[in-house]
């Protein structure tokens, strides 16, 4: 069924289609509008589940983690200055690896005070052990809410998942959006049963015990093997969504007109559509150029980078983040995955739309195109105005 | 009243859900809080843990019989609720959730999440063991650090009078709110009977002796929890629906300096500190004698 939606409203949707059990957020823009349309639905007799009322994201997370120990299935929403506010218990859902999903429209962080979309504060929880998977249009937001129950509760990874997407470009920009029928998502997407972490009185177990040095050490170790599991569950669930609703978003890395290109531009999120529109002029023009979106910031797709650096000649990453006193965050890891390899690509950095300063087609011909006449190795990042 | 607080207390189920081998010092007030409270809400409990002595000293390790989840110190009480409404969603019986929190991760870091869960009227109980201060970090002064203490963080005594945490919580209109003392266990253990019955949030805050901080030698600990309810510096109530009622009123009001004067913490308090802490303990038990009349018609309570 085709529905005009803004991305926070296809996110609702992702989440009332996976059977969604409890529903907590505290109000923050651009992400509020999620919650209340799943108010209504479960007002409505649409979806079986609770909204917890919260009074702030700390208690949010921990909220939501305490119906994840019971085995609920359980989705919440924040953004920018509400993220940053939940990041310890954001460690917490991680480390006591339970599958909460969680939409992020993507909002800058004060101070200054600024409403608009960049990817600062999201990227600065890249080290919480959450999956991070980038959206670009609202369309993928929806259908990507329900890959990430199935990659989050999969038993190699149970982690829990971020589906970010820009605020604003996406979370409240209205487009055709086609929502899968319930039975063929509940097909996909079976019910959830917690096999790890139950808080039942009839099989009692402690939750969080205290770790000494190498039982802690072997619990993060069992993070990263997870993470890297997850890789493989990420791709083989867009996969199989492919063929069950006919959409897929590239797994990992979604690349356009990378196969034959000399200059590739790595970015993230909405940027994504204007780097092809880009791409495809200066193609145009004669120019080997492609675009590849980074879809899943965490795990980072190392082996699909790699295999792109090997064939290309110059990357230009842009980057809707800054880490002061280093450049783009997106930049820097880009050059790490790619360091070593017999013959590793130039990686120029650009660092653009910050507080949702505008990214246009002429900005990223403007950096796709001065890499491709760049000789010599990149010393810092630009910044895109 | 001894004797009714020792047949209370033999009476209680033999069955331990707080079992030994933890870690806690021989004299610690909050083990047997905890202990006392599991036994009474028994084997369907779910047991929330803020940071505190009680898990820190849990390496690899877990003293509890019932499932027990540890929370992030700020929201303790946020993870009690979660626990419920998942249960409720999938349609599990009702357990008791309890919360077990030090005074530093309710009356400050945790306030606001408790009294949210409070203002949502989730169903649990929230126990808090006051020791004063925050004990598992080094003593240093919390929001219900008395009138005068020495903590590594008030090295010239407390300045301020400490929170009153159970009256604030009473505020919220929640069913339950009492306060309780280690040194009478048999009144504790009614309230917790109590609280388990009643649906909806919980308070229940228990003066909690911690020998350590607050310097005084273990075979003393009950005894200063009594002198602090003796000398009305910690008075037994419980607020029911609204209506307030003093569960203890000692037969003579011993002056403050009796329990000061036990212990360590108090050693540098000048005559000025103690008059002013007199004067505040004579405020306090004014205001609750005063709700504690208007709220019983039959007087209700007899001294001993
Ligand atoms: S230091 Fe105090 S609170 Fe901690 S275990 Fe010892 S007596 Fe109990």
């Amino acid at each position: 069924m085709l529905r005009l939606l803004d991305g926070n409203a296809a996110a609702s949707y992702g989440a009332k289609l996976a059977r969604t059990q409890i529903v907590s957020a505290t109000p923050i823009t651009p992400a509020s509008e999620i919650a209340e349309h799943l108010i209504r639905f479960i007002e409505a007799g649409e979806l079986r589940a609770e909204f917890v009322v919260p009074e702030g994201e700390h208690s949010t997370m921990v909220i939501c983690m305490g119906a994840s120990m019971t085995g609920a299935r359980v989705f919440t929403a924040t953004a920018s200055q509400g993220l940053a506010y939940m990041h310890e218990p954001l460690h917490f859902a991680a480390g006591g690896r339970l599958p909460i999903v969680m939409a992020v429209p993507n909002r800058s962080i004060a101070l200054p005070w600024c409403n608009y979309p960049d990817h600062q504060i999201v990227v600065a929880q890249r080290d919480t052990g959450w999956i991070q998977l980038h959206c670009e249009n609202a369309q993928e937001v929806l259908d990507t809410c329900i890959q990430a129950f199935r990659i989050a509760e999969d038993p190699r990874v149970l982690l829990p998942v971020m589906v970010c997407f820009d605020g604003w470009t996406v979370s409240l920009h209205h487009e055709g959006v086609d929502i899968p029928p319930q039975d063929e998502v509940d097909a996909y997407l079976p019910a959830y049963t917690s096999q790890h972490c139950v808080l039942d009185p009839d099989k009692p177990k402690t939750v969080g015990a205290g770790a000494d040095a190498l039982l802690y050490m072997q619990y993060r170790r069992q993070m990263e093997e997870a993470m890297d599991a997850a890789r493989a569950v990420i791709k083989t669930t867009d996969e199989e969504f492919r063929v069950r609703f006919g959409r897929s978003y590239g797994g990992m890395l979604d690349q356009y007109r990378c196969e034959d290109a000399a200059v590739v531009l790595v970015g993230m999120g909405a940027l994504a559509e204007a780097a092809r529109a880009a791409a495809d002029e200066l193609r145009l023009e004669g120019a080997p150029v492609g675009v590849a979106r980074i879809r899943s910031y965490r795990p980072f797709p190392h082996a699909e980078l790699r295999a792109l650096g090997e064939r290309v000649e110059a990357i230009a990453v842009v980057d809707r983040s800054s880490s002061p006193g280093l450049g783009g965050p997106l930049a820097s890891e880009v050059r790490a995955v790619l360091s070593g390899l017999p013959r590793s690509p130039q990686v120029y950095g650009f660092v653009a739309g910050l507080g949702g300063h505008e990214i246009s087609v002429a900005h990223l011909r403007k950096a796709l195109s001065s890499v491709s006449i760049a000789t010599g190795p990149a010393s810092e990042d630009q910044w895109l105005w | 009243m001894e004797v009714t607080e020792l047949k209370i207390l033999s009476e209680l189920p033999k069955e331990e859900y707080f079992m030994c081998g933890h870690n806690e010092c021989p004299a610690c007030g909050a083990a047997l809080v905890v202990r006392l409270a599991l036994k009474v809400l028994g084997r369907n409990t779910i047991v929330v843990l803020p940071p505190n002595a009680i898990l820190a000293s849990a390496v690899r390790l877990s003293s509890f019989m019932v499932p027990t989840a540890s929370a992030p110190m700020a929201s303790a009480a946020a993870l009690a609720s979660g626990i419920v409404r998942g249960r409720r969603v999938l349609g599990n019986d009702r357990a008791t959730v309890v919360v077990f929190g030090g005074d530093a991760s309710t009356v400050d870091m945790g306030f606001q999440a408790l009294s949210a869960a409070a203002a949502r009227g989730d169903d649990f109980l929230y126990i808090c063991y006051d020791n004063e201060s925050n004990v598992n970090t080094g003593d240093q002064a919390s929001s219900t650090t008395p009138l005068g203490a020495v903590t590594p963080t008030t090295p010239h005594g407390k300045a301020h009078v400490p929170k009153d945490m159970a009256i604030i919580m009473a505020e919220h209109g929640i069913p339950y709110v009492a306060t309780a003392s280690v040194a009478m266990l048999g009144d504790y253990v009614q309230k917790v009977q109590k609280a388990a019955l009643i649906e909806g949030p919980k308070y229940i805050h228990v003066h909690t002796v911690c020998p350590c901080a607050w310097k005084i030698p273990d075979e003393r600990m009950l005894e200063v929890g009594r002198l602090a309810v003796e000398t009305r510096a910690f008075p037994l109530f419980e607020v029911l629906r609204g209506t307030l009622r003093l569960t203890y009123i000692p037969a003579t009001c011993l002056p403050v300096d009796a329990y000061l004067g036990a212990q360590g913490r108090f050693k540098e308090i000048s005559p000025l500190g103690r008059a002013k802490f007199q004067e505040w303990v004579n405020d306090k038990w004014e205001r609750l004698y005063r709700r504690h009349t208007a709220g019983t018609t039959s007087g209700g309570v007899t001294s001993e």
